[in-house]
């Protein structure tokens, strides 16, 4: 299950939505909202998407998962607008036979979000604001990524 | 005769956003045009997206292309500045 939703994320019908019996562990990561950020106060955090590529590639990085692990049930949720201190601007969950799948499976999948998902930050602050740039999504190695895209 | 055009939708997000004053716009760009003259436009036309450029990527009808990606009438070129999900 991906989803982009423009209000709280509902942490509990996510966890229900990775249920399953085949399952002997849940890995939930959440990230939130902190109120600083390299020494500034930071008074609330606004979130926009580019959404219907950012569902498709959120659901791209869901397939790399069950390719490479044996997982039960994976769930992605981001949350845009804006986003008020200590909540979770994004939810990720994820179930499998063992806890190590489980483990690595929420960490590519919050990495490769954070690296290539088309949704952008601004952080607010007293006196300004400023868009957010995740160190990982300025490599240059997308080209490798971006190369195999191309459908033409 | 004129030369034959193709007619592309460009969206802008975030910091490209804030700088065009935009979501999106229309260009016309002659035939056979590639992902990378639409950043050249693009540049022209609002200097400030020079500094952003190095670390622009482009998307067309939402996946990432790279620069020498050849665009057609109608495409739908999206203009991705550094994302900062999560």
């Amino acid at each position: 299950m991906t989803r982009i939703v423009d209000d709280h994320i509902d942490v509990g019908q996510l966890l229900s939505s990775v249920v399953s019996p085949e399952a002997g562990g849940v890995d939930l990561f959440l990230g939130t909202t902190r109120n600083n950020s390299a020494g500034k106060k930071v008074v609330r955090l606004e979130y926009e998407a580019y959404t219907p590529m950012a569902l498709t590639l959120m659901e791209e990085i869901e397939s790399e998962i069950r390719q490479r692990w044996q997982i039960c049930e994976i769930a992605m949720i981001h949350r845009v607008g804006i986003v008020p201190i200590t909540e979770a601007s994004v939810a990720i969950a994820v179930s499998s036979p063992h806890r190590k799948e489980a483990f690595e499976a929420c960490r590519y999948a919050i990495d490769e979000l954070k690296r290539r998902v088309p949704i952008w930050k601004k952080e607010v602050f007293e006196d300004g604001a400023v868009w957010v740039e995740n160190a990982e999504s300025k490599i240059k190695e997308a080209a490798e990524y971006e190369g195999k895209r191309n459908r033409r | 005769m004129t030369q034959a055009k193709i007619v592309i939708t460009v969206r802008f997000f975030a910091s490209v956003k804030d700088v065009a004053k935009a979501t999106e716009t229309r260009i016309e760009l002659p035939v056979a045009s590639i992902a990378d003259d639409v950043l050249a436009h693009l540049v022209i036309q609002y200097p400030a997206l020079k500094a952003l450029r190095p670390y622009i990527r482009i998307a067309v009808n939402e996946a990432y292309v790279d620069g020498a990606f050849v665009l057609h009438d109608g495409d739908d070129v999206a203009i991705i500045p550094p994302v900062s999900g999560g």
